[in-house]
C-alpha cells in the first residue's frame, strides 16, 4: 500500500515512527525528499518532525478506504465496516458474516462480496468461505496440502486445496 | 562387508528406531518450516495492512521446540533405556611401547603404596609370587591326558616316558620318548589328533638355587608323526603353564611369567620376555605388542598362546597384569578376570594413607580372529567377583559380583555387554558352579545348592524351593541322559554318587561304593577322579584301588580293578567282576589308571604296562599283559 523513500540512514527510525511496512505493490509514496515523488502515485512529502501526524493520517487512509457491508439484524439492515468482519461463510445456502461473537445474515452472494472486497484484505479460501486476513490469528498446515486458519475469535476455517495456491500468492503480496 | 551386515543384524532394533525417528523428524521439520513461513508472511501482510496487534510470533517459536525436539528425544531415550549402563571398553587397555614404559608403570603403581597402610596383597615379594606360580598345577583339558588313543594307536606316559602301542599288536610297545635321568623336564599330558601325537612337557625345578631359575620356566609341545613314529616339530613356550585346552583344532594355553624387576639393571631383564620357539626359530614378544590393564598390578606377563594344529603355527599375545589372575578357556576365547584399582586422582602427586578409590574386578576377553589371538574387550565391574563365581559354558557367560549393595549376577553377551544384572540374596560364597541344561547349580560353602534358571539370556531367577541338597565336587561323568557321577573321598571310603535330574532338582543316591584299607589322608594323595573310568556304551564303571597282599613279612601292593554295571531301574551300580592287575604294572606314585575299550578288548592301562582281555565279563581273568620297558 505504502512505499517509504527516505535517506538510508534515516529509514529505520522514520519507518518506526510511521509504523509502516513497505510493499511491492503500492499506491502511496511517503518521502522527505520532494525530488523523490512518483508522478503516477499519491505522494506525501513530509519532514521527520511531522512523522507523528503523518502516522495518524495513514491510519485514516486505511480506514477511509474501508468498504461497508449491509447486514441483517433483528433491528433491521445495518452497515458494518468490512474490517470488523472475521469471515463470510455460506450456511444453509445463505451468506453469513462472522464477527467477534456474532453471526449475521448478509444479503449478498459470496462471489459479489469477493468482487467487492477483492482489493481489500479479504481472501477466498474455499467455495464456502471468504476470510479477513487481519483476523487470522495463526496458520496451521495440514499433511494433505490443506491449511487450517485459526481465527481471532477462536473459529477454525479450512483453506481448500483448490484455493491453496491463491492463498499463498496473496500472502506473498 | 560381512561385518557391516553383522552390525546391522545385531543392532536392527536400534537402527530401526533411529531411522524412523529421523524420518519423523524430517517430516515434522518440513511441516514446521512451512508453518513458520506461512505465519511470518501473514504477520508481514497484516503489518502492511497496518494491523499491528498481530505482530507477534512467539507461538511459532514455542512450537518449534516440541516439533524438533520431541522426535529427536525418542531415539535418545530409547538408546538410554536399552543401553542401561554405557561402558567404555578400550579405555581400560593401554599399550606400552618400550621397556621404559613398563618400568614407569611399575613405579607409578608401587609409588602409590609407599605411605599406605592398606593391606595390599599385591605388595608381595617376587619370590613368593614365583613360588605360587610353580606350585599351582596346570589345568588340563579333558582331551589332554596321560593316556590317549586314536583308531590305530594308543600312547601312555608316566611323566618321564611315552610309550606307543599299536592296537593290532598289543603285545609290543615302542618307547617314543625317554627322558634321561636328571632331566628337568616332565611330561604333563598327551593329545592325539589324526596321525599326530602331541607331547606336552614342562621343565621343573626341584631345588631353588636362585630366583632367576624360575624365570626360565618353559613348556614344550613336541609333535610326532605316528606313521613314521618320528619327531616332526618342537615348540617351546615361555612361562609357567597354567591352562591348556583344545578347541577347534587349536591348542589354547596361558602362561604366567613374573616380571623380573629385580634384574632391571641387568641385560637379563630382556632375556625373560615372553616368547615361543618353533624348532630353532624364536619369536620374542616385543614391548609394543603388550597390553596393560588399567589399575592392575603390573607384576606378571600373562601370555596366551594359540597353536594351530593344522598349520602348526603359533600366535600369542601378552598382557601385563596381576600375578594371580584367573583364566577360563572356552570355545569363544580366553577370559581373564582379576583386580583393578581405581586410584584417587591425588595419589598421582602425593603419598596417601589410602590411595585406593575403588577396589574392583575386571573381565577381559581374548578372541581368535583370522588365525590370531588378540584382546577383544575389557570390562570393569562395580565390585569384586566372588571366588569360583565365574562360569563360561556354551552360551552362558555369567559372574557373581559382590559390592556394598550385596551380590548380583551379571550375564554377558558375546560382546561382553551386560544382558542383565540381577541381585541375588543370601549368596555370599560359592564353592562350585555347575551348568546342566538351563539350570545353574551354585554350591555354597554351607553345603547348600542354589538353583538358577538361565534359560533366557535377559532373565535370571531362582527356582523354588531354590535349592537341592548336594552338588558333586569331582564330576566323573556327565551326559545328556541326565546321569551324573561324582566321586568323593571320606575316611576309608570312596563314594561314587550317581545324580539324577528330576525336573530341575538334582537328586542323588547316597551310595558308598568301595571301602579300602587306607585312611582318607593316604587315599587323597594318590587318588583322583580321573582314575575312575565310566564307559557309557557298556554302562560299566572301572574302579581301581590299591590292594595289599601279605607275603611273608612284607606286603605286596597291586592294583585291583572293580567292575560295576549301572542298573537303570534301581539307579545303582552292581558289582560284576574284579581283576587283580599284575604286580609288575602297579605304580602307586603317581597312581594312574585308564581304561580303553577297543573292539572286543578291554585294555587296562597304567604307566608301566597294559592288561587286556575279552569284553565278556566271564573272560576278565583270562588276560594277557604287556610291560613297557
Amino acid at each position: 500500500m505504502f512505499k517509504l523513500k527516505v535517506p538510508k540512514e534515516d529509514r529505520a527510525r522514520i519507518r518506526n515512527k510511521l509504523k509502516i511496512i513497505d510493499s511491492k505493490k503500492y499506491e502511496y509514496v511517503l518521502t522527505t525528499d520532494k525530488d523523490a515523488i512518483e508522478s503516477d502515485k499519491i505522494n506525501i512529502v513530509f519532514t521527520e518532525e511531522q512523522a507523528e501526524k503523518v502516522n495518524l493520517m495513514l491510519n485514516s487512509i486505511v480506514k477511509g478506504e474501508d468498504v461497508f457491508i449491509s447486514i441483517e439484524t433483528e433491528y433491521g439492515t445495518k452497515n458494518v465496516e468490512s474490517r470488523r468482519i472475521h469471515y463470510f461463510v455460506i450456511e444453509n445456502e445463505e451468506v453469513m458474516a462472522v464477527m467477534m461473537k456474532q453471526k449475521v445474515l448478509v444479503k449478498m452472494k459470496l462471489y459479489e462480496l469477493e468482487a467487492t472486497l477483492k482489493n481489500k484484505y479479504f481472501i477466498r479460501v474455499s467455495k464456502y468461505a471468504l476470510v479477513n486476513i487481519n483476523k487470522i490469528d495463526y496458520i496451521k498446515p495440514a499433511f494433505n496440502s490443506k491449511l487450517l486458519l485459526l481465527m481471532k475469535n477462536g473459529d477454525k476455517v479450512e483453506v481448500n486445496r483448490r484455493y491453496y495456491k491463491a492463498f499463498k500468492q496473496t500472502l506473498n503480496l | 562387508m560381512v561385518q557391516i551386515l553383522e552390525f546391522f543384524y545385531n543392532n536392527f532394533i536400534i537402527i530401526g528406531v533411529i531411522v524412523v525417528s529421523v524420518v519423523a523428524t524430517v517430516i515434522l521439520m518440513r511441516t514446521f518450516y512451512k508453518e513458520f513461513r506461512f505465519n511470518r508472511k501473514l504477520r508481514f501482510k497484516q503489518g502492511v495492512l497496518r494491523n499491528f496487534n498481530s505482530l507477534k510470533n512467539t507461538r511459532v517459536l514455542l512450537k518449534s521446540f516440541y516439533k524438533i525436539g520431541l522426535p529427536l528425544l525418542i531415539p535418545f531415550v530409547f538408546i538410554l533405556a536399552v543401553v542401561r549402563s554405557p561402558i567404555i571398553y578400550d579405555d581400560h587397555i593401554h599399550y606400552i611401547e618400550e621397556k621404559r614404559d613398563l618400568l614407569e608403570l611399575h613405579d607409578a603403581y608401587h609409588s602409590k603404596f609407599y605411605s599406605s597402610t592398606t593391606q595390599d596383597v599385591d605388595q608381595i615379594q617376587i619370590k613368593t609370587m614365583l613360588e605360587e606360580s610353580y606350585t599351582q598345577s596346570t589345568k588340563l583339558d579333558d582331551n589332554i591326558d596321560f593316556v590317549v588313543h586314536n583308531d590305530q594307536y594308543f600312547a601312555v606316559t608316566d611323566g618321564e616316558n611315552v610309550h606307543l602301542v599299536d592296537q593290532d599288536r598289543l603285545n609290543v610297545s615302542k618307547k617314543l620318548i625317554g627322558l634321561s635321568e636328571g632331566s628337568n623336564e616332565s611330561v604333563i599330558g598327551l593329545y592325539i589328533n589324526d596321525e599326530i601325537l602331541y607331547v606336552i612337557s614342562q621343565n621343573t625345578f626341584n631345588h631353588v638355587k636362585h630366583d632367576a631359575d624360575f624365570f626360565k620356566a618353559k613348556t614344550f609341545i613336541r609333535t610326532y608323526d605316528l606313521e613314521s613314529q618320528s619327531l616332526t616339530n618342537t615348540f617351546e613356550f615361555s612361562g609357567s603353564l597354567t591352562h591348556i585346552a583344545v578347541f577347534d583344532d587349536r591348542f589354547l594355553m596361558t602362561s604366567d611369567q613374573p616380571i623380573p624387576y629385580n634384574l632391571v639393571e641387568t641385560e637379563r631383564f630382556e632375556q625373560y620376555l615372553p616368547y615361543y620357539q618353533k624348532n630353532n626359530q624364536k619369536t620374542i614378544q616385543s614391548y609394543d605388542e603388550m597390553q596393560y590393564i588399567e589399575g592392575a598390578n603390573p607384576s606378571n606377563y600373562l601370555t596366551i598362546f594359540m597353536l594351530d594344529l593344522n598349520r602348526h603355527s603359533v600366535s600369542f599375545t601378552t598382557t601385563i597384569t596381576n600375578h594371580d589372575s584367573r583364566v577360563q578357556l572356552s570355545e569363544e576365547g580366553v577370559f581373564l578376570t582379576s583386580k583393578s584399582y581405581l586410584f584417587k586422582s591425588a595419589s598421582d602427586y602425593v603419598e596417601m594413607n589410602n590411595p585406593v578409590e575403588q577396589d574392583r574386578d575386571f573381565i577381559s576377553k581374548f578372541i581368535i580372529k583370522n588365525g590370531d589371538v588378540s584382546h577383544f574387550r575389557t570390562r570393569m565391574l562395580d565390585g569384586k567377583i566372588l571366588d569360583n563365581g565365574f562360569i563360561v559354558d556354551g552360551n552362558l557367560t555369567l559372574t557373581f559380583v559382590e559390592n556394598e549393595d550385596g551380590v548380583s549376577a551379571y550375564r554377558f553377551s558375546q560382546q561382553l555387554d551386560i544382558f542383565h544384572r540381577t541381585p541375588v540374596s543370601h549368596l555370599d560364597t560359592i564353592d562350585t558352579l555347575h551348568l546342566h541344561r538351563h539350570v545353574l547349580y551354585a554350591k555354597t560353602s554351607a553345603d547348600h545348592v542354589r538353583l538358577f534358571d538361565v534359560s533366557r539370556p535377559t532373565e535370571f531367577s531362582s527356582f523354588s524351593p531354590g535349592y537341592t541338597t548336594v552338588l558333586p565336587n569331582n564330576i566323573l561323568f556327565n551326559n545328556a541322559r541326565d546321569l551324573l557321577l561324582s566321586m568323593n573321598i571320606s575316611e576309608d571310603k570312596i563314594h561314587i554318587t550317581p545324580f539324577s535330574f528330576e525336573n530341575h532338582v538334582m537328586r542323588h543316591n547316597d551310595y558308598s561304593l568301595v571301602r579300602t584299607s587306607y585312611r582318607q589322608s593316604m587315599l587323597s594323595t594318590y587318588y583322583n577322579e580321573h582314575n575312575v573310568v565310566f564307559n557309557e556304551d557298556q554302562q560299566r564303571l572301572y574302579f581301581p584301588v590299591i590292594n595289599g597282599d601279605q607275603v611273608g613279612d612284607s606286603i605286596d601292593f597291586k592294583t585291583k580293578v572293580f567292575t560295576y554295571e549301572w542298573d537303570e531301574d534301581s539307579q545303582q551300580f552292581t558289582i560284576e567282576q574284579t581283576i587283580d592287575l599284575p604286580i609288575d604294572i602297579h605304580q602307586a606314585f603317581p597312581f594312574i589308571y585308564r581304561n580303553i575299550i577297543l573292539d572286543d578288548y578291554v585294555i587296562h592301562v597304567t604307566p608301566l604296562g597294559i592288561v587286556y582281555h575279552n569284553l565278556d565279563i566271564e573272560d576278565y581273568n583270562d588276560y594277557r599283559y604287556l610291560i613297557f620297558s
